[in-house]
């Protein structure tokens, strides 16, 4: 879990690099850095979540390490959409409450940060797609190896993809859409638990060398 | 033997009503007079006359404390102004205050509308003239090129200039916090009064729709009163019976017409929407009685602003601008003294304060 709450925060501050100076969203780069503190923080506070289990964080082949690293950077780009979409129910509270000074002037308009969202739904959906593709090709060949841990980040991909299929056809827009995408960052982050357990069962309590590679 | 003195003399909308500065204003070819008659005042060595709808304020250096009275005197015989009413609204400033009050102008402290920026580039303007006439001299042209350095550095770092304070220039600031870039925003002006040609005015100002074909549409009860406005905008008149039709092509709407009822009902907006789920559609209600439903507001991505709402965020940014008022001072009093340190030695002699 350690490794997956680090890659995840740094997916966010390296996506962060490129669409903050694209769209100069200076606040977002700051609700970014919140994130990842937050992120860096649980990472570092459970107690066992960095302790060493096995040279290959990622998997034992470079197919599977390809499909988590896919997969952790798909959940940088949520982490960065449930920022946006943060960003977008604040603005249009401030806009429909006619709360304008402190923060909420910083915030940028309600069109670009509706642009910025379904950009990263469709880069977080393409990517998590590359990763499924990659993982379904290794799991075909040991259908014994799909569980309900993977079967949680393939609802994960079907609840993004269906979101996204719904805002492109006008179906799910404005606060709907946001509420959604934190929703389902909401989801991810939780669906992140059972997916590590998955690759690191729990051991009978030994002493502390065991869990060392 | 009389001292050299950085002095101001005039009159503004702080010691001067609008029929007495109407009087003193400098229009037509006043001004020129005005400088040919002070090109030759003796003792006079620099000046530079600032002339604006609300002050008259003269800047110069005078070998003679003389010189300032014959200034005066000359003022009043131009305008034809009795120098008894003169003396009542006159401003006179010497040396340090002088530099101070210029500072402050400069930086829009001193304006009717506090922090607003167009009396910069009046100010900038004057100075141009009095250096195309050849009027200035080194003392003037330090004062003046610190005076821009001051204006600057406080709207670089205090709030005097944040905040729109005009009810047209709020709806533009909040259509800008819905849509980013207006260029591509097409807007709709409901009626053809002047609340509703000044907004309109100002989102044209900021291009609003100048990349779009059809960028603005008026609609008037009368055909003939929306043509005539939409002609003075390159827009498009639209028969009023034909506004709930008209509604989701358009992002900003314009309300100001002379209606007993509502003019945009919730329905009207709600089937608008319908058809524009995904962009933000912004009413601004600036009829009395209201023009627009306030069931509205409530319908998601609509925002609606009404003439109340603007006029309180006007006045919450002025207030904002009020409050800085006491730091700007001070700072530019800072700034005014340091000047006034590097001029005195050069004016010769010891100043007092008047």
């Amino acid at each position: 879990m350690f490794e997956i709450f680090q890659f995840t925060a740094w997916s966010a501050i390296s996506l962060y690099l490129v669409i903050g100076a694209t769209f100069r969203l200076s606040l977002l780069g700051y609700f970014t850095s919140c994130l990842s503190a937050v992120l860096t923080l649980v990472s570092f506070a459970a107690p066992g979540w960095d302790a060493a289990h096995r040279i290959n964080a990622f998997g034992g082949t470079p197919w599977v390490a390809l499909h988590a690293a896919l997969a952790l950077f798909s959940y940088g780009v949520f982490a960065l959409l449930a920022l946006a979409a943060g960003m977008y129910l604040l603005q249009t509270y401030s806009l429909k409450h006619k709360q304008l000074h402190g923060l909420f002037s910083f915030l940028p308009s309600i069109f670009e940060l509706d642009l910025i969202s379904v950009r990263l739904l469709v880069a977080g959906v393409v990517l998590m797609t590359w990763s499924l593709g990659i993982g379904a090709f290794h799991w075909l060949q040991d259908l014994s190896s799909v569980d309900t841990p993977k079967l949680l980040t393939a609802g994960v991909w079907l609840a993004y993809l269906l979101a996204l299929l719904l805002r492109l056809g006008r179906k799910l827009v404005s606060q709907r859409l946001a509420w959604t995408c934190l929703a389902l960052f909401a989801a991810a982050l939780l669906s992140l638990g059972p997916v590590n357990a998955s690759r690191h069962p729990v051991t009978p309590a030994g002493p502390p060398s065991a869990s060392k590679p | 033997m009389s001292v050299p003195t950085l002095f101001l003399l005039g009159a503004s909308h702080q010691t001067a009503p609008l029929e007495l500065r109407e009087k003193l204003a400098l229009a037509g070819g006043k001004l020129d007079a005005l400088h040919g008659e002070l090109q030759s005042l003796a003792g006079l060595d620099e000046f530079a006359v600032l002339n604006t709808c609300n002050r008259v304020e003269i800047y110069g250096v005078a070998a003679q404390a003389e010189a300032v009275a014959r200034l005066q005197a000359a003022l009043c015989a131009l305008n034809q102004m009795d120098a008894r009413v003169f003396e009542q609204i006159r401003l006179e400033l010497h040396d340090r205050p002088a530099i101070q009050h210029l500072f402050e102008v400069a930086a829009g402290i001193d304006s009717q509308m506090v922090g607003e920026t167009e009396i910069l580039g009046q100010v900038k303007d004057a100075y141009a003239a009095a250096q195309t006439r050849g009027t200035t001299g080194p003392v003037l042209n330090r004062v003046f090129q610190k005076t821009f350095q001051a204006a600057k550095h406080v709207r670089t770092h205090t709030a005097i200039g944040e905040g729109q304070i005009s009810v047209a220039s709020v709806a533009v600031d909040l259509a800008l916090k819905i849509f980013g870039d207006l260029r591509r925003c097409r807007v709709l002006v409901l009626g053809a009064g002047d609340i509703g040609e000044k907004t309109a005015r100002a989102f044209k100002s900021r291009e609003a729709g100048v990349l779009l074909d059809s960028r603005m549409a008026v609609v008037s009860r009368h055909l003939q009163h929306a043509e005539e406005l939409a002609g003075a905008f390159a827009a498009r008149a639209i028969p009023f019976d034909q506004v709930a039709g008209a509604l989701p092509d358009y992002d900003i709407a314009v309300c100001s017409m002379a209606a007993p009822g509502a003019v945009v009902t919730r329905a009207m907006a709600a089937l608008a929407m319908r058809r524009r789920a995904t962009r933000p559609l912004f009413f601004i209600d600036l009829a009395m009685p209201r023009n627009i439903d306030p069931g509205v507001a409530a319908l998601p991505n609509v925002f609606l602003y009404n003439l109340d709402d603007l006029a309180k965020i006007a006045e919450e940014n002025l207030a904002l601008r009020q409050a800085e008022m006491d730091r700007v001072r001070a700072l530019l009093a800072g700034k005014a003294e340091a000047l006034w340190r590097q001029i005195e030695p050069r004016m010769g002699g010891n100043h007092t304060e008047g």
